[in-house]
Order: C-alpha cells, then structure tokens, then sequence
C-alpha cells in the first residue's frame, strides 16, 4: 500500500502539469473534502493515462483509436457508450489529420487520455491554423443536407458528453461519462 | 481498381442490384474512398439503376462515409434511377437520424422491404 501511494503522489504533479479537463478560464472544480485520502488514492490507482504524438496519417489515428477502445471494453463501458466514443475519436481524429494537419507528414498530432472507473477525456491537438467551430454550416438545415461534408462534428456532440474546443480550433477535448447498463 | 479487394458482395434479384457491404467498419479515409469508388461504379460503370444497399454487416459508419452515401444518393437521382438502404442496425439508424439524412434516403428494415414495390 506504502508503494502504492508513493506511485499515487508521483502522478499528481505530472497530471497538474500536463492534464487540464476543465475548459480554460473557468473556475477549478473545488477539491471534494467527503473523500479520505485512502478513497482519493484508490480512485488514483483506477485512472489511467497516456500522451503520445502521432504522425498525420489516417492509419494512425485507427491504432490510437483501437487502443483507447480496448481500454474501455476491459472496464466495461457499454456497447453503446464504446461506439458513440469510437465515431466520435473517428471524427476527432480525422479531423486533426485532414483537415487540421493537411496530411502533411512533417506535423503530428497529439492525443492524450485519460480514463477511470466514471469518465473517459480525451484530448486531441493537431498543428494546423486551427478554425472557428461555430462557423461550419449546420449540416441538418434544409439547405445543407445534400451536401456531403459537415458532419462530424455534430456526430462528436450528439454522442459524447461534453466536446470543447480551445487554442483556436486547434485542440479538441472530447469527454463521456459512462452510462448505467440498461439507461 | 479491378484489382482492388472487393468491398461489396453483388447480387441481383431480378432487376435490383442488391450491393452488401462487406466491412464491419466503413471508417478511416483510405478505405471509404474505396469503398465509396466500388459503389459509384454500380451507377458510372454498370449502368445499374435500381439498387439497395445492405448494411447487414455495418457496425460502424462515420461522417466521411455519410458524404459518399449522400453523393451515391445524387447519382442514382441523376440518373432516373432509385436507391434503398436496408438492414441499417440501431446505432448506426441513430447516425442518420441526428444527420436527419433519414430524411433524404429511402431506408427499409428488411431486404424483403427494400425488395418491395422496387
């Protein structure tokens, strides 16, 4: 247990340092005063997380994509949940690669996760010039729906909890609280 | 592209061509763009006009995909014939529906449905 909390307390800074759900400028979730350190370090040793960088090419984003998914299918997440999360990572990512990167094989992009018993956050950031989110046309009015393209996006929010934008387009935070079996 | 790997498994019932996917998953650019290429060219190529496509096999579908459906959708118009989709499971049926592309396509539970009154 000794062990454990030393390996706990190593990650807090790492993740204070490099990991931030929350959207910029908005107020720090206050701290949870009801949980006791042990609780606090049990929940620790759920979470998990990794950040890697991967080069712009679609095959990429589908191994990132099938190492996240199986993460998930191992805790139990529900079908349902796994497969709004995978189109979602689909669209993130493709997205980042595209339309962000533009394929151009001397940019990567950046994908970090982070899971637990409860939620799944996953960042992605791309090098591109970045893009105004609210300026795509809305793909379900009448006069967009035979066009091909567009759709992503609303995909990504129709399914995850939360989908957020920051650094001008560039970064994408997609986050899915799981649901109860049988919701 | 002949010598691409099939995507689609053929069939025809009477004068319908029946074309099932054959990918459990129709995601990732390369494979879409094929795929989306094999089923353009039932319309370009073949000369088909009637045809259902069968998402038995569909277990993940992106936006990407949506598009080359959509643009198979304007060819088939264009060319005085008629498209159906059939045996589109519940989650991706919801993909359509959040698009509201359910209202632009033709889709039947069954192939017997989509067979129908062709």
């Amino acid at each position: 247990m000794r062990a454990g909390l030393v390996e706990v307390g190593s990650l807090v800074p790492f993740q204070l340092k490099r990991w931030d759900p929350q959207p910029c400028g908005e107020p720090r979730r206050p701290a949870e005063p009801e949980k006791s350190p042990l609780e606090f370090a049990q929940e620790m040793t759920d979470r998990e997380q990794f950040e890697i960088f991967i080069p712009s090419e679609t095959a990429a984003g589908q191994a990132v994509q099938d190492r996240i998914i199986q993460r998930l299918e191992a805790r139990g997440f529900t079908d349902r949940d796994v497969f709004g999360i995978r189109l979602s990572l689909e669209e993130a990512l493709v997205n980042a690669i595209k339309h962000g990167n533009g394929m151009d094989p001397s940019k990567s992009v950046r994908v970090c996760c982070q899971i637990d018993t409860e939620t799944v956050v996953v960042e992605i950031e791309d090098e591109g010039d970045g893009f105004q989110p609210e300026e795509v046309p809305d793909p379900t009015a009448e006069e967009n729906l035979e066009r091909p393209c567009g759709r992503g996006i609303m995909l990504m929010r129709a399914f995850m909890t939360r989908v957020e934008y920051s650094d001008h387009g560039k970064c994408v935070t997609l986050e899915k609280r799981r649901s109860v079996e049988g919701e | 592209m002949s010598t691409a790997q099939r995507r689609l498994d053929i069939e025809e019932v009477g004068d319908v061509t029946v074309a099932r996917f054959i990918d459990k998953k129709i995601l990732d650019e390369t494979n879409i763009q094929i795929i989306g290429n094999q089923m353009f060219g039932l319309v370009d190529e073949d000369g088909r006009k009637r045809i259902v496509l069968d998402f038995t096999n569909v277990e993940y579908l992106s936006s990407a995909a949506l598009g080359k459906l959509i643009t198979m959708d304007k060819k088939v118009k264009a060319a005085k014939g008629k498209l159906r989709l059939c045996c589109i499971r519940p989650e991706i049926y919801e993909v359509f529906e959040i698009t509201r592309l359910n209202k632009i396509f033709d889709i039947k539970k069954t192939q017997e449905e989509a067979l129908e009154g062709f």
